[in-house]
């Protein structure tokens, strides 16, 4: 499996302006709102506009738009998951290029909030020896 | 050519290296460890980590053209697998070795385990016995800071305490240990090298679900302990220096190691003892690769038994979900397991079982949470009813791994690949590698002592891997023993052919019990010493 060397920027087409762009990443924050049940502001713009941009260059673009313009319909497969790696793991598969976008800030550590991501220390001493605060709370 | 002397030359800095140099610097014996990784940078370590697709135990590890060694999702990077099954378990090459990855579980043998062929009538007795061992093992917990219930002796009996007390059983650890409660399986806490306490200037474990690959705080004991102390008392360690040849002469001594370094130079390491101290693949290699019109097998090799008997702890792995949250993911990777069906008559026709409680969920199985939303939504899940079920899936995951005990059989083993050689011109590693029935029976015993503790969690979606998985346990090819025709070393792992050599390791295990080897390795380090100073004169 090849890696993506590096992220190019959003470009949705030669002549997008700004503003275009701006609709189409909030676009893009909805339909991942849509797919992954987290709000909308829990979504980095940033990141969002680095996997729009991706996509738009990739073979998925044609339902990408349409997903775009109708968040709600039903989406693609393999593009649902491509969105939901994204921002539940980090991870970037498009096309058979994979990469790491990030490791802590994936989505799937608010989900299994439980969890203690690889290489961080848990909040309070021998937690794991307890049920998790808010379980018992 | 560059030349290193000192009186004892080691190759390879892991447990035994560090640990030896460390006892022989704090005797003013002048010591040089070559060590043919870089040394490790822990920050940058963990970032590496973080920042790779593949999260496997060597992530955080640089491999290079100059430095290679096996990963665990491609073994084949580095072995020239002779089948019929593939050998899977892997090693690093860094200061420090292996030591950098381990799990920290220091599990003692059982004392059958030393007398396989007098008690089971399998494979070979070992020619040290359990309670000639048990000081060592007492010792070497100190060395190694074994967190541990000192009231448990899991079938080991023990003359003392472990140096502090055990990490905490988790939630999911008792989770189970309330399940089985009145049934065949008792869930014990495990012995570890991490620290449950600050202890020598090293903190407790901080609970970050990484002990494989890399201890963020160090809390985990791993060689680099020792090897500071070894440096600050004299001892040197040359990293990127691997070594190619031993050399011997006609006296039959050993009179120096020949290294290669990545800028092309090359040397000679001379002193008056030498201890090879790498794992039971790299050493066999070395001693294989040095063979001469005057010893054809190569150096220690007499016997014939180099490279051969080459064994590990196959693992049958189980994983379901259980009724309830059990909330996994938190805390070292395993705290607990079963220990008590690791003896038994059943040792006459079928391996024991050493049983793992795994907290990191369906992690080794299926990739578990970096790959469960996008399996979930594989399933059709989207939305709010997929994160409801990440949290839900994710906090009912359960994992066994059940290690098997596997026995020495002489036609698995490391030779030099024929046509394919390391940066250095040194042949690759050939492995022949077959798992028997022994082995295969019990791990088929496995899956249905699986099945029945998850029926007692009440946990549905029972599955296993139809295949064994490696449990990194590299064990036997230099293997010890009191006849010089049927063995590489003696007892104390010094060279039958060689009186100048030892040679230390899982490499000189007779059989592998099913208990993780690295205890043993420190105790059989510890009992060796004496042996090595008085060598020395």
């Amino acid at each position: 499996m090849a890696l993506v060397a590096a992220v190019p920027a959003l470009t949705i087409s030669e002549s997008a302006l700004p503003s275009q762009q701006a609709a189409n990443i909030e676009k893009f924050i909805e339909l991942s709102s849509h797919l992954t049940g987290f709000a909308t502001a829990e979504f980095e713009p940033t990141r969002a506009n680095t996997l729009l941009g991706l996509l738009m260059n990739s073979n998925f673009q044609v339902r990408l738009i349409s997903a775009l313009d109708a968040p709600s319909s039903e989406i693609d497969n393999e593009l649902t998951e491509i969105i939901v790696t994204f921002w539940y793991a980090g991870i970037i598969a498009i096309d058979g290029d994979v990469s790491v976008d990030t490791y802590i800030d994936g989505l799937i550590w608010k989900t299994a909030w439980f969890a203690t991501p690889k290489t961080i220390c848990s909040p309070f001493p021998n937690d794991w020896s307890l049920p998790p605060s808010e379980a018992v709370s | 050519m560059n030349r290193i002397d000192a009186q004892v030359i080691i190759v390879g800095s892991g447990f035994v290296g560090s640990i030896v140099a460390e006892k022989l610097s704090a005797q003013g014996v002048k010591v040089a460890i070559l060590e043919a990784g870089p040394r490790v940078n822990r920050g940058e370590a963990l970032q590496r980590f973080l920042k790779t697709l593949i999260k496997v135990p060597e992530s955080p590890y640089v491999t290079s053209d100059e430095v290679d060694f096996p990963l665990a999702h491609n073994p084949g990077i580095w072995y020239r697998q002779a089948g019929p099954d593939p050998f899977k378990s892997t090693y690093l090459k860094v200061v420090g070795g292996t030591s950098w990855h381990w799990l920290g579980t220091t599990v003692r043998f059982v004392p059958n385990d030393f007398r396989m062929k007098s008690a089971y009538g399998q494979a070979i007795d070992w020619p040290v016995e359990y309670q000639e061992l048990e000081p060592f093992y007492l010792q070497a917990e100190w060395e190694l800071a074994v967190a541990g219930d000192s009231s448990q002796d899991q079938g080991s009996p023990r003359s003392g305490d472990f140096p502090m007390k055990a990490i905490p059983l988790s939630y999911l650890d008792r989770a189970y240990a309330n399940a089985l409660d009145g049934t065949a399986y008792q869930v014990e806490a495990t012995p570890q090298a991490r620290n449950s306490v600050v202890y020598e200037n090293r903190p407790a474990c901080c609970g970050a679900a990484s002990c494989i690959p890399i201890c963020p705080v160090g809390a985990k004991y791993d060689a680099t302990v020792h090897l500071t102390r070894a440096e600050k008392r004299g001892a040197i360690v040359y990293e990127r220096t691997t070594a190619t040849v031993v050399e011997t002469d006609r006296d039959g001594n050993v009179s120096g190691i020949s290294f290669s370094r990545p800028d092309g130079s090359r040397g000679l390491a001379a002193g008056k003892l030498f201890l090879l101290a790498a794992n039971a693949v790299e050493t066999p290699r070395l001693l294989l690769n040095s063979r001469s019109s005057r010893l054809p097998n190569g150096v220690a090799n007499g016997s014939d038994q180099v490279g051969r008997n080459l064994m590990d702890h196959p693992v049958q792995l189980s994983w379901a979900l259980s009724e309830r949250p059990v909330w996994p993911y938190r805390g070292p990777i395993s705290t607990a397991g079963i220990e008590n069906l690791r003896d038994g008559p059943h040792r006459n026709t079928m391996s024991s079982i050493r049983t793992q409680i795994s907290a990191d969920g369906w992690s080794w199985p299926t990739g578990g949470l970096q790959t469960l939303a996008q399996n979930l939504a594989r399933q059709g899940y989207r939305g709010k009813e997929l994160r409801q079920k990440v949290t839900d899936h994710s906090a009912r995951e359960l994992q066994l791994a059940s290690m098997g005990e596997q026995l020495p059989d002489p036609d698995n083993r490391i030779t030099l690949e024929s046509s394919e050689y390391d940066h250095y011109g040194v042949p690759l590693p050939r492995i022949q590698y077959r798992v028997d029935d022994y082995t295969l029976s019990a791990l088929s015993k496995a899956r249905t002592m699986h099945d029945e503790i998850f029926g007692k969690m009440n946990a549905t979606q029972a599955q296993h891997k139809d295949k064994f998985q490696g449990a990194g346990h590299l064990m036997g090819t230099c293997r010890m023993g009191s006849d010089p025709k049927t063995s590489v070393v003696d007892s104390f792992g010094r060279s039958h052919d060689h009186r100048n050599l030892f040679i230390m390791g899982a490499g000189a295990f007779p059989t592998s019990s099913t208990a993780n080897p690295t205890l043993t390795i420190v105790a059989l380090t510890l009992r060796m010493m004496p042996e090595l100073i008085a060598s020395l004169g």
